[in-house]
């Protein structure tokens, strides 16, 4: 399964590789929206990972605004795109603001191997390969 | 053409209104020729896992649906049927079944835009 990170921190996913190789996906990376973008016109993703903040602590509204905005792009572009977040904004904010976007789950701030593999685990079950 | 409303147990005209599309009891397909019913059959919905909600959209493209009547449904599933060619109508505002595919027939019903989208990690 292919996968596209959007982030500015390519350093941090390459760290990660590791999980998503056991996992049988293939990663490639956006350092922004509009190089994602083009990238999934180009080529579909079984899934965005979208690390717009870098790691950044959670701002509220202003995050929140852009995440939807990124989220709302890739559907507009192909709406079969799983999309799921980088942001560490809480299961409560998550429902509340991202509602209705179809969106996966939302990872913490840095997120851990184990959260990237629980991620893989939920896509697989999606795409029913689990 | 097949038209699919979500709907509630046991489905079919007299059946109440599924007010959600992805977490409806059961689909009634009806199949509308030259303005008038047809054919009314149900069809059991599919599991729905968070973040899963293009599976119920594929499942009744692939069944064949070209038009879904709904009265709740998110923003992602909304253009998902847009992509594969399936018309949505809001319906929300029928009781039952029977009364959405009525207003459909006489062409009473608004396309559903992203304004009557609801949200929830549920949809």
């Amino acid at each position: 399964m292919d996968i596209l990170i959007v982030t500015p921190r390519a350093d941090f996913w390459n760290g990660l590789n590791g999980v998503f190789e056991k996992r049988g996906a293939s990663v490639r990376t956006a350092c922004a929206m509009p190089e994602a973008l083009a990238s999934l016109k180009e080529k579909k993703a079984a899934l965005a990972v979208l690390d717009l903040f870098g790691g950044e602590a959670w701002s509220g509204a202003e995050h929140a605004d852009a995440m939807k905005k990124a989220v709302i792009s890739i559907l507009m572009q192909d709406a079969m795109t799983n999309t799921a977040s980088v942001c560490g904004m809480g299961d409560e904010t998550f429902h509340d603001a991202m509602e209705g976007l179809g969106m996966i789950c939302d990872l913490p701030a840095q997120p851990s191997a184990d959260d990237v593999d629980d991620l893989l685990g939920r896509l697989l079950v999606i795409l029913g390969q689990a | 053409m097949l038209i699919a409303i979500p709907s509630c147990l046991p489905g079919g005209l007299d059946a109440n209104m599924g007010m959600h599309f992805g977490h409806c009891d059961i689909y009634t397909l009806v199949d509308i020729e030259d303005g008038a019913v047809k054919e009314v059959r149900t069809l059991d919905p599919i599991p729905h896992h968070h973040g899963g909600c293009m599976a119920p959209v594929q499942y009744l493209a692939n069944a064949g649906v070209k038009v879904l009547l709904a009265g709740g449904m998110g923003m992602r599933p909304l253009m998902g049927f847009q992509q594969v060619g399936v018309e949505v109508f809001f319906a929300g505002m029928f009781p039952t079944v029977g009364a959405a595919v009525q207003a459909f027939i006489e062409g009473r019903l608004q396309p559903f835009t992203l304004e009557f989208t609801c949200g929830g990690g549920h949809h």
